[in-house]
């Protein structure tokens, strides 16, 4: 399956986006794209990045190609033709021509990620020509070659993007990576825009492609099949880290991070007699912004199996005061979290006791939310709650290879 | 050159094109006026031959009064002060006004290119610099400016390219860098930085080419709207040497015969004028269907 | 069970430069009250040119050679653009796929759904306006308040029934009188509001004000199903209402769809090519292939006893996370262009088991099993000339 050797480790690596604003284009708040991410991938193997939008999985994919600036570290470990490693930083040899050479994408919509205005042969030829590879009759025996490697044929030589079918550009865009010879190939949800029955052929040209070239494969999609399809391990992202990392058959198994679990359970069953429906796990709101990620464990606020430690804090309380006040009693009140603790302040001494009685409810119905509170202060037109501090989780190991981001197995 | 192969696919997208033109009635009725215009102003000399050194200058007729179309003057005259034979001054007016506008329209289009490409692909402080630039351009009223420019720089025809060029310009750069602010964030121009082009050929190769349509047809529109801008000067009296054949000038000397019926020195020019910015504006129009993402094949 | 809609033999074509795109070639397909019908097949197969012909909302390059398209007892292809407009919105009504385009980025989610309930209830919404200004004028004792209300009270009857638009246009800019129409906002506002929490979008009366871009995928989603189900439509055509989102918003979509349409008696149409979202919610499914409707069955018999090699290729080239990968199988070749679309049956140059009569001719539909339709020789069609 996989050799030993590492082709690349990801130490720390985050990527904030801020944004600005005011007259003085200051920074008010980063969006935390990916946050704190360290894995390694492994020579010959494909792992698989599974998330939903938002979770910062092509950012990442990004990132490895150096399209983004991130900060820690990205290390490729590339054999040269005499055997030896070099070492490359991705933050110091930052274009090195010799990394763009060895790692290339495949993205995810075939027909934006080909310039319209070239003919095949000429998007194929391109990168070839960019690095002074080769040219002539060479270089189009090459083209030629590679067009039958990915299953097309001469013919869609001189043609233009808009008389391909979306299967055919994506295996344009396949060829277009292949022609380096990379070693690393990053595929960023490679089969989305394509149809069904075509999804199936690319993922099995994929799949020839390692068989043949032991190529590495770093797999970005949100399509859990097309993950396990490919993959050999698999790591779950939401908001920008990593919850769980484990191989394919472990993951699918046994999962142990609550939101692995909704995931695999939401996904649809093609047998109408085993449906999944009826047993999937919803979770209730949306995923939340990057801008300021939930504290502690960032799905606590959805997470079915979420109990006191993981990171309760004041913006949950609002949201539950919310939901359960009407607009005209909104307006009267002002929630304002900050950190652990937040603040309610209202002059109408109705709302107040109404706020007080919705608290004093919960904590007796034993909720987690309210079980986590350390204090409750009435003063005057205020209602201050205190939650305990909380820190980001990290990944522990929970078994040999199988790594969890989830205070339930700590 | 282009090898048969790739000629095939290139001729497909050209018919593809003619037909979409065809499809539009007034598209065509555009190209046909704009081609007369051309024969018109190719064939100057045979039309109305000069007799004098400079073609370019409007014969003069020894008349006081304006004379009427006739067998002699086709168009008519002008009388005091131009003392201008109509007819000439229409036909070489032609040449003039297609030379100024090819000109100016292309020295304004090459400037504002590269000044917006540069300030569109690059951005940051570069970007914020040139713009700043361009904008003290808007803020005054063109024609005014092109006055006082040629009021500054001399006289001459040269003068009025010059400074036209100088006015017209930013138009064009504000366009183009819109145009690769869109672009540049396209997916294949980021492909391409993946596979290690360099930012430079990047730009050239992928994203002008692909941002350059709503250039052109701001360009063909231009084609006729700059002639109006020469017309004004002309008939304003600025920057061109009294007795150029001029469609703005003749205008200008039909002023004080308007009101004892000489129609014919305002209205022959006129309809010149008229019909020029019209064909160029069925064509841009025209340019502009056949260069609609939305309705075409699939280029961009 | 009643019919709610029945396609007969609808040949469609589409005329575009570089030929005659033939889009529908008898397409026959009927829907019954009630359920929830798949039309699955991939891209170009004429799925979503079938469900918009019920609403006759074809492009204009269309031309329609044969065919009906009956719904509720009526030829939709032979109604007038002024009954067609009365059944759109209200007795058939849409979800698209992509919720940012589908709503109008600058009018917030109240105004949207407003402009629906206006179109197809207006009488109603403002004969109830007209009950809550008489209950005020009741409980008011306020004389000038009464005299204010009764005003109000006219205007909003005088607007219900078109009269004096010159008046109605003059007392807008009075004040005072201009309020006339809070009343009419308030019930479509409650209206609304009542709409959005039948879609379980928390905080609904917050919504109302919003604009699209401030909500979430998954909850602009549920607004597009709530402005769908405004006018409680007899028919929901559903194009893929969940492929724009991510799997876990798309299984409570999919159960809000389920719930919603349970309590609002209506039935849904769903077009799209995801398999397993048809497998989860759908009674019967019809798979279409360039232009036809190959196999017709319920969601069960299609899955465990596909007929027609194209949905059998379909099924097997889906990877379920678990399978065996090596069962993955793909189905050779490309979809054809309908420009010149292949002689006979349209799927048999991809076909494994296809036999030379099936480029002769395309195989009428024939009913193998009760319920179960396919068109296809080897499934038991009749081959011509021979009398296997």
């Amino acid at each position: 399956m996989s050799s030993l050797a590492t082709i690349v480790e990801l130490k720390n690596v985050r990527k904030y986006f801020p944004v600005v604003g005011g007259i003085f284009g200051r920074k008010i708040a980063d969006i935390r794209a990916v946050d704190d991410v360290t894995f390694s991938v492994q020579k010959g193997e494909t792992l698989g990045i599974v998330g939903e939008s938002g979770c910062g999985k092509s950012t990442l994919g990004r990132c490895l190609l150096r399209m983004l600036k991130c900060d820690g570290q990205i290390v490729y470990h590339l054999t040269l033709k005499n055997g030896t490693t070099k070492e490359l930083e991705l933050s110091i040899d930052k274009g090195s021509k010799e990394l763009r050479r060895r790692i290339q994408i495949v993205h995810q919509d075939p027909y934006d990620s080909l310039d319209p205005r070239m003919l095949v042969k000429d998007l194929v030829s391109e990168p070839l020509l960019a690095h002074r590879v080769m040219k002539g009759k060479e270089l189009r025996e090459r083209v030629a070659e590679l067009l039958k490697q990915v299953g097309l044929s001469e013919t869609h030589l001189y043609r233009y993007p808009h008389e391909l079918s979306g299967g055919q550009l994506q295996r344009v865009c396949v060829a277009r990576a292949l022609a380096l010879r990379p070693d690393f190939l990053v595929l960023d949800e490679p089969t989305s825009a394509l149809d069904v029955s075509v999804q199936a052929q690319i993922l099995k040209l994929f799949d020839d492609l390692q068989e043949k070239s032991g190529m590495t494969y770093l797999l970005i999609s949100h399509n859990m099949a097309v993950i396990d399809f490919l993959s050999d391990r698999i790591a779950v992202m939401y908001l920008g880290r990593i919850v769980e990392i484990a191989p394919r058959e472990v993951l699918l198994k046994a999962p142990l991070h609550p939101y692995t679990q909704a995931l695999l359970s939401a996904i649809p069953s093609t047998n109408p007699e085993q449906r999944a429906l009826p047993t999937a796990i919803l979770l209730e709101g949306d995923v939340p912004s990057p801008l300021d990620p939930p504290m502690g464990c960032r799905f606590h606020p959805r997470c079915p199996k979420a109990f006191e430690k993981c990171g309760w804090e004041g913006r949950d309380l609002c949201s539950y005061i919310t939901l359960r006040l009407v607009p005209e009693e909104l307006e009267k009140v002002s929630m304002t979290p900050s950190g652990c603790h937040v603040l309610i302040s209202t002059p109408d001494a109705q709302i107040k006791a109404k706020c007080g009685k919705l608290i004093q409810e919960g904590r007796q119905s034993g909720s987690t939310l309210f079980k986590a509170i350390l204090r409750v202060e009435e003063q005057g037109n205020d209602i201050r709650v205190e939650y305990p501090d909380a820190k980001t989780v990290e990944l522990i190991p929970a078994d040999a290879d199988h790594q969890v981001a989830c205070l339930l197995y700590s | 050159m282009l090898s048969k192969e790739e000629l095939g696919p290139r001729l497909k997208e050209a018919r593809f094109a003619i037909y979409r033109l065809k499809a539009n009635p007034l598209s065509v009725l555009g190209i046909a006026i704009i081609l007369s215009f051309v024969v018109i102003a190719l064939l100057a000399p045979i039309l109305a031959s000069p007799n004098q050194p400079d073609p370019y200058k409007t014969p003069k007729v020894v008349s006081y009064q304006p004379l009427p179309p006739s067998q002699e003057h086709l168009f008519g005259t002008s009388g005091m002060p131009g003392y201008s034979d109509i007819y000439y001054g229409v036909i070489w007016g032609t040449r003039v006004s297609f030379m100024l506008a090819v000109v100016i329209v292309g020295l304004a289009l090459s400037i504002g290119l590269t000044i917006g490409s540069v300030a569109g692909y690059l951005g940051g402080k570069i970007d914020e610099a040139l713009m700043r630039g361009t904008d003290i351009f808007f803020a005054l009223p063109s024609l005014l400016l092109a006055m006082v420019l040629i009021s500054v720089i001399g006289r001459g025809t040269m003068v009025v390219v010059t400074a036209l060029t100088i006015v017209w310009w930013p138009g064009f750069a504000r366009l183009i860098r819109a145009e690769i602010l869109r672009v540049k964030q396209s997916l294949f121009v980021e492909a391409a930085r993946a596979m290690g082009i360099s930012e430079y050929t990047i730009l050239l190769k992928h994203v002008i080419p692909n941002a350059i349509s709503p250039v052109l047809i701001l360009a063909s529109l231009d084609m006729g709207r700059i002639v109006l801008s020469t017309a004004a000067l002309g008939f304003l009296g600025v920057g061109f040497d009294p007795g150029t054949a001029e469609w703005g000038i003749i205008i200008s000397e039909g002023r004080n015969w308007l009101l004892h019926g000489a129609w014919w020195i305002t209205v022959f020019p006129g309809i010149a004028i008229l019909a020029y910015v019209l064909g160029w504006n069925l064509l841009g129009d025209a340019l502009r269907d056949i260069l609609d993402p939305r309705t075409r094949r699939g280029m961009a | 069970m009643s019919e709610i809609f029945r396609i007969k033999n609808l040949t469609l074509h589409f005329v575009t430069f570089e030929g005659t795109v033939k889009a529908l070639e008898d397409v026959n397909l009927t829907m019954f009250r009630g359920e929830t019908l798949g039309l699955v097949g991939e891209t170009g197969c004429g799925k979503t040119v079938t469900s918009r012909s019920l609403m006759r909302l074809m492009a204009p390059n269309a031309r329609v050679l044969k065919g009906e398209v009956v719904f509720d007892g009526r030829n939709v292809l032979q109604l007038s653009e002024e009954e067609l407009e009365s059944i759109r919105g209200k007795e058939i009504s849409m979800v698209f796929q992509e919720p940012m385009r589908a709503l109008n980025p600058t009018m917030t989610f109240g105004d949207q759904i407003a402009e629906v309930v206006m179109l197809h209830f207006q009488k109603e919404m403002y004969h109830k306006a007209m009950e809550v200004v008489t209950e005020k004028l009741k409980r008011s004792g306020n004389s000038a308040k009464s005299l204010l209300l009764t005003v109000h009270k006219r205007l909003l009857s005088l607007e219900a029934d078109n009269k004096y638009p010159d008046l109605l246009q003059l007392s807008s800019r009075v004040p005072f009188l201009k309020s006339y129409r809070d009343h009419l906002r308030q019930i479509v506002k409650e209206r609304i509001v009542d709409m959005l929490k039948q879609v379980q979008i928390p905080n609904p009366q917050g919504v109302v004000d919003q604009y699209p871009h401030e909500l979430s995928g998954g909850m602009r989603q549920r607004a597009m199903i709530a402005m769908a189900l405004a006018c409680s439509p007899k028919l929901v055509i559903a194009d893929e209402p969940t492929t724009a989102l991510d799997v876990t918003v798309q299984a409570r979509i999919l159960k809000l769809m389920q719930e919603l349409k349970d309590r609002f008696s209506t039935s849904i149409l769903l077009v799209t090519h995801n398999l397993g979202v048809v497998s989860e919610i759908c009674d019967r499914v019809a798979v279409m292939y360039a232009g036809t409707v190959v196999e017709l069955a319920d969601v069960v018999t299609i899955f465990r006893r596909p007929l027609h090699p194209y949905t059998r290729g379909l099924i097997e080239a889906i990877h379920n996370p678990g399978d065996v990968r090596g069962d993955l199988r793909e189905i050779k070749g490309t979809v054809p262009s309908l420009l010149n679309p292949p002689k006979g049956c349209r799927f048999s140059p991809r076909c494994d088991s296809s036999k030379p009569a099936c480029k002769q001719e395309m195989p009428k539909t024939i009913e193998v099993d009760k319920g179960h339709f396919v068109a296809c020789y080897l499934a038991g069609g009749v081959i011509a000339g021979n009398n296997s």
